[in-house]
C-alpha cells in the first residue's frame, strides 16, 4: 500500500517538474529525458544498481552514485590511469609532492590505499617544499606532518632558504607583489627536482588534477607557448633520457570537484587557504573562463584535455631545443636555466633580471658590470 | 611565467594612453586618423586603406595558391566583414593590368532564416538588400538556403538579382527546424549549424564549378574560434578551422583571405568606404553570454582585449603554428572520415587518454563494484572508435536511454539492421561531433544525407565483420 502511494507521489512530482520545465515550443512531445536529469528533488538510487541511495552526482559523467560506489569508482579510476599510463614500476620509490592542499592529500591517501590493494610494491615518501611564506606555508606544513603520521610515510622538507638562500618573504620584500609567483613557481620546480635527487627516488608524483590541466592548456594558448602546449598534457614528463627524475600526474583525469567530494566524505584533513601573496591576475581570467565553461557543459574539462592531447604542430615550427643549464646542470632550453637567472637577479639586486626579455636582461647585466668597473677604477 | 603578462599590463598602465603622432607614420604628410597595432602606428585615412588592401593582397600572394584558372566563390552573408571582402575583391579586379586578379569570382548568399523561424517577409527583405549590395560590384551572384542539405538531388543554387524571390520548400524547412529543435543545447546547435553551413558551401561550390571558397573571418574571429574549438574537443582538427586554407575537401578549398586583419581594421575600412551591411540574426544573437560555449569564448576574448590588447594576436599566432604533421595528411578512403565534419578519424586512441578515461568513468559508474571485474582492466577495448561502444541501444548511458525511449514509442527498438541508433551515428563521428550527437534527441531528426551515409557505412561495417575471418 505504502509502495503504491509512494509511486503516485513520485509520478505527481515528476509531472509537476515536467510541467514547469516543459519546453515552450509548438512541438508538444513528452520529453522524458529532461525530467530524468532533475535529480535533486527526489531520492535517486545509485547508478550502479547496488540498491543504495545515491548521495552525489558525478560532475564528469552525470551519474548518481552512493558513497561506497563513489569511493570505489574514484579509486578504480586512479588505478586505471596508473595502469594504462605505465606510471610506476614495481619496487619504485615514489616521492609524493605534498603541499598539504586537497590534491596532494588525496593523492597521498589514494596512492597508499591502491599500493596496498593492488600490491604495486611501491615505496612511498612525502616531499614538501617550504617556500618561506609566513602565515601560509608554515601552517600547511603542519597538515603535511599530520599526513606523515596518519599515512605512516617518511617526510622530507626542503626550504627555499637552504637551497637558494632566499625565502619567499624576502623575495617579495625585494620585488613587490607583482611577478613574485614567477619566482615561487620556478624555484619550486627546481626544489622538487633537487629534493627528489637527494631522496634518491625513481619518480615524483604531483597532484595536478583535470581542472589544472585544462587551465594550463588554455593558458599556454593565451600565452602562445607552443612548446609547452604540446607537452603540458603528457602524463609523464619526458625527460628520462637526460637522467632527470620524471614527474607523473596520477590525478590527471580526476575532476577537482570529485577530489573535494572524496576528501569531504573520507573526512581527510587538508589545508585550504589561498596564498597570502596576490593571486596571479592573468591565470585568474583563464580559471574564471574555465569555471564558466564548465557550467555550460560539464564535460568541457575532459574535452579541453582531449584537444590538448590531440593537437598537432606544423613540422616547420621551430621549437626550443632542450639542453642543460651551464651553471646548475638542470634541464633548460636556454644557456642558463630560469632558476639560475632569477637567483642571479636577486643576488645582484636586479630582481627584474629574469622577467621580461632576455635581451633586456643582458643589457642590465652589462650595465651593472660596467658600473662596477668604473667604481673600481675610481678606487685606486 | 604567466606573470609576464602582468608586467605588460603594468607597462600599459604606466604610459599615457593615446600617443598620437603629429603626422601619419607612413606618408608623413596628412594628419593621422586611426591607430593600428595599438599605439605604434597612427595612419592617415588613405594610408590606412592602402594598408588594408595590401594586407589582403599579400595574404593571397604569400599563400601561392591562387591560379589564373581558379573560380572563386565568395561567401557573402551581408555582414560588414563579408561586404569588405567583396569590396576588396572588386578593388583587385579594377586594378591596372599587371596587378589585376586573374581568377573569376562568384558570390553566394545562404539564407539561414529558417533556423530562427524568421517570417518570410523579413527573409525576402534581407535577400533583396543582399542582392543590391552584391549587384553594385558586378559579380554574378547566387543564393541558396540552408535547408537544401535535406534535398538529396537537384540543384541548390539560384541566381541572385534584384528581382529574385525567395522560394521556400516547406518540407525541407520543416526538416531543418526539426533538426535544430532536436538538439538540446545551444552550444551543440550552433556547432551543428556551423557544420551544416560548411557543407552547403562546399556543395554549392561544386555545383557552381568553383574550386576555392573565400570566407571573411578576421583574426579576432579566429582567435575566438581557437578557444571555442579547444573547448569543444576539436583540438585535432583546429588547424583546418583557423588556418588560411581548409583543404579537408579534395576538390574545393576554403580560404580565409581576411585573416591578417583585425575586426577593428575591418570595421574602419567599412566606415571609410561607407559600406552598408545587413544585420541578420543568428542562433546566438541576443542570447546570454553564458548560454553557449561560442558566446562565452567571444565574451572572454573581448574582455581580455580591454586589458591585454595583445591577446588576439598571440592566440591567433598560436593557431598559426598548428597544422597536420606529415604522417597524418595522407588521404585515406572515404570511410575513415567523420560523417559530420569530414575530418579524418584516428584509428585507435592511446591507452591513456582523455577519451579513454571518460569512457572508463562511464563504464564503472554504471557497473558498480559488483558488476566490474578488476581483471578486465588490462583488456579494455580501444576507445576512440567505440565511444559508448559497449552500450548498445539499451546501454547504461543517459543518451542511449533516451534513444531507446523514443524508439519504443515508435515501436521499432532493435528491429533489425537498418534501424540506425544514435550510438551508431556517434561511432562514425570525430570526438567533437560526438558531443553534438550526444545532445541530439532522436536519430530521425538528422539530415537525410547523413542518415543515408551512416546507414551505408554501418552496413559495410557489418559485412566486413561477418567476413573478417576470411580476409587476408
Amino acid at each position: 500500500m505504502l509502495c503504491a502511494v509512494y509511486e503516485w507521489v513520485t509520478l505527481l512530482v515528476l509531472f509537476d517538474i515536467w510541467w514547469r520545465k516543459r519546453p515552450v515550443s509548438p512541438v508538444f512531445a513528452f520529453d522524458f529525458s529532461s525530467t530524468v536529469s532533475i535529480r535533486t528533488e527526489m531520492p535517486v538510487s545509485c547508478s550502479s544498481k547496488c540498491g543504495k541511495r545515491a548521495i552525489l552526482k558525478r560532475p564528469k559523467t552525470g551519474d548518481a552514485l552512493c558513497k561506497e560506489c563513489f569511493f570505489w569508482a574514484f579509486e578504480t579510476e586512479v588505478h586505471n590511469t596508473i595502469v594504462q599510463g605505465n606510471l610506476f614500476n614495481r619496487g619504485d620509490t615514489v616521492a609524493i609532492a605534498a603541499s598539504g592542499g586537497k590534491d596532494s592529500t588525496v593523492l597521498a591517501y589514494v596512492l597508499k590505499v591502491l599500493n596496498e590493494r593492488h600490491d604495486y610494491g611501491l615505496n612511498l615518501v612525502l616531499l614538501s617544499i617550504d617556500e618561506g611564506i609566513t602565515g601560509y606555508r608554515d601552517d600547511s606544513l603542519e597538515t603535511v606532518k599530520q599526513n606523515r603520521d596518519d599515512y605512516e610515510m617518511p617526510l622530507k622538507i626542503l626550504s627555499y632558504d637552504e637551497l637558494f638562500g632566499w625565502t619567499m618573504d624576502a623575495i617579495v620584500a625585494q620585488i613587490g607583489r607583482k611577478n613574485n609567483c614567477t619566482f615561487c613557481g620556478v624555484f619550486r620546480r627546481q626544489a622538487l627536482d633537487r629534493g627528489a635527487t637527494q631522496l634518491g627516488v625513481n619518480c615524483v608524483a604531483t597532484g595536478h588534477n583535470a581542472d589544472d590541466l585544462a587551465e594550463t592548456v588554455l593558458m599556454n594558448i593565451l600565452r602562445g607557448d607552443i612548446a609547452r602546449l604540446q607537452r603540458c598534457t603528457s602524463i609523464i614528463t619526458a625527460s628520462e633520457s637526460e637522467g632527470s627524475i620524471p614527474r607523473v600526474k596520477p590525478l590527471k583525469y580526476t575532476y577537482e570537484k570529485e577530489i573535494v567530494m572524496y576528501a569531504y566524505f573520507k573526512r581527510l584533513v587538508y589545508f585550504s587557504t589561498e596564498c597570502v601573496f596576490a593571486p596571479n591576475a592573468y591565470r585568474g581570467h583563464a580559471r574564471a573562463f574555465l569555471k564558466d565553461l564548465e557550467k555550460i557543459r560539464p564535460s568541457v574539462i575532459m574535452d579541453i584535455i582531449h584537444s590538448g592531447e590531440s593537437l598537432q604542430v606544423k613540422d616547420d615550427v621551430k621549437l626550443p631545443v632542450r639542453t642543460q643549464c651551464s651553471r646548475c646542470g638542470s634541464v633548460s632550453s636556454q644557456e642558463l636555466c630560469k632558476a639560475c637567472v632569477l637567483l642571479e637577479g636577486l643576488n645582484r639586486g636586479l630582481p627584474k633580471l629574469g622577467i621580461g626579455k632576455s635581451s633586456l636582461a643582458n643589457r642590465a647585466r652589462e650595465q651593472q658590470d660596467a658600473g662596477k668597473k668604473k667604481i673600481t677604477n675610481c678606487d685606486f | 611565467m604567466c606573470s609576464r603578462n602582468d608586467q605588460d599590463d603594468g607597462l600599459m598602465e604606466e604610459k599615457p594612453k593615446p600617443l598620437w603622432t603629429e603626422v601619419c607614420q607612413k606618408c608623413s604628410a596628412a594628419k593621422p586618423v586611426i591607430q593600428i597595432l595599438q599605439i605604434k602606428h597612427a595612419y592617415c585615412r588613405d594610408c590606412f586603406l592602402a594598408h588594408v588592401n595590401h594586407k589582403f593582397r599579400s595574404t593571397l600572394g604569400k599563400s601561392k595558391m591562387m591560379r589564373p584558372s581558379d573560380v572563386v566563390m565568395a561567401a557573402f552573408s551581408g555582414s560588414v566583414k563579408s561586404h569588405v571582402l567583396l569590396h576588396l575583391l572588386h578593388a583587385g579586379f579594377s586594378e591596372k593590368s599587371h596587378k589585376r586578379f586573374l581568377f573569376k569570382t562568384q558570390v553566394l548568399y545562404i539564407d539561414e532564416g529558417a533556423v530562427l523561424g524568421l517570417p518570410l517577409s523579413d527573409r525576402s527583405a534581407n535577400l533583396r538588400l543582399v542582392a543590391e549590395m552584391s549587384e553594385q560590384y558586378g559579380f554574378s551572384a547566387y543564393f541558396t538556403s540552408l535547408s537544401c542539405q535535406h534535398d538529396n538531388q537537384g540543384l541548390v543554387c539560384v541566381p541572385l538579382n534584384k528581382d529574385s524571390a525567395l522560394s521556400v520548400n516547406v518540407e525541407f524547412e520543416a526538416e531543418l527546424n526539426n533538426l535544430i529543435a532536436n538538439i538540446s543545447s545551444l552550444t551543440a546547435k550552433e556547432d551543428m549549424l556551423k557544420q551544416l553551413r560548411q557543407q552547403v558551401l562546399l556543395r554549392a561550390a561544386k555545383e557552381l564549378k568553383c574550386n576555392k571558397i573565400f570566407t571573411a573571418e578576421s583574426s579576432t574571429d579566429l582567435a575566438i574560434h581557437i578557444l571555442t574549438d579547444v573547448s569543444l574537443g576539436r583540438g585535432a582538427q583546429m588547424h583546418h578551422d583557423v588556418s588560411f586554407c581548409d583543404d579537408r575537401d579534395e576538390e574545393v578549398k576554403i580560404l580565409r583571405p581576411l585573416l591578417e586583419l583585425s575586426s577593428k581594421e575591418i570595421a574602419f575600412y567599412s566606415v571609410y568606404f561607407k559600406l552598408s551591411s545587413v544585420f541578420i540574426p543568428s542562433l546566438c544573437s541576443k542570447a546570454q553570454c553564458d548560454s553557449s560555449i561560442h558566446n562565452l569564448s567571444k565574451k572572454f576574448v573581448m574582455e581580455l582585449m580591454e586589458n591585454f590588447p595583445s591577446t588576439v594576436s598571440t592566440v591567433f599566432r598560436t593557431g598559426e603554428k598548428l597544422g597536420s604533421s606529415s604522417s597524418t595528411s595522407v588521404r585515406g578512403d572515404q570511410e575513415d572520415v567523420c560523417i559530420l565534419c569530414q575530418v579524418r578519424l584516428v584509428g585507435t586512441a592511446a591507452p591513456c587518454s582523455s577519451s579513454q578515461a571518460t569512457e572508463f568513468s562511464r563504464l564503472i559508474s554504471s557497473l558498480g563494484p559488483s558488476g566490474f571485474d578488476n581483471n578486465s582492466l588490462t583488456c579494455l577495448p580501444p576507445t576512440d572508435d567505440t565511444f559508448l561502444g559497449q552500450s548498445s541501444c539499451c546501454g547504461p548511458s543517459q543518451n542511449s536511454e533516451t534513444c531507446c525511449v523514443k524508439a519504443d514509442v515508435s515501436g521499432k527498438c532493435g528491429s533489425g539492421q537498418d534501424m540506425l541508433t544514435l550510438s551508431d551515428v556517434e561511432k562514425l563521428c570525430c570526438y567533437g561531433c560526438r558531443l553534438i550527437v550526444h545532445d541530439v534527441k532522436t536519430v530521425s531528426g538528422l539530415p537525410a544525407n547523413i542518415i543515408e551515409t551512416a546507414r551505408i557505412r554501418k552496413g559495410l561495417q557489418s559485412m566486413r565483420d561477418s567476413i573478417k575471418d576470411f580476409l587476408l
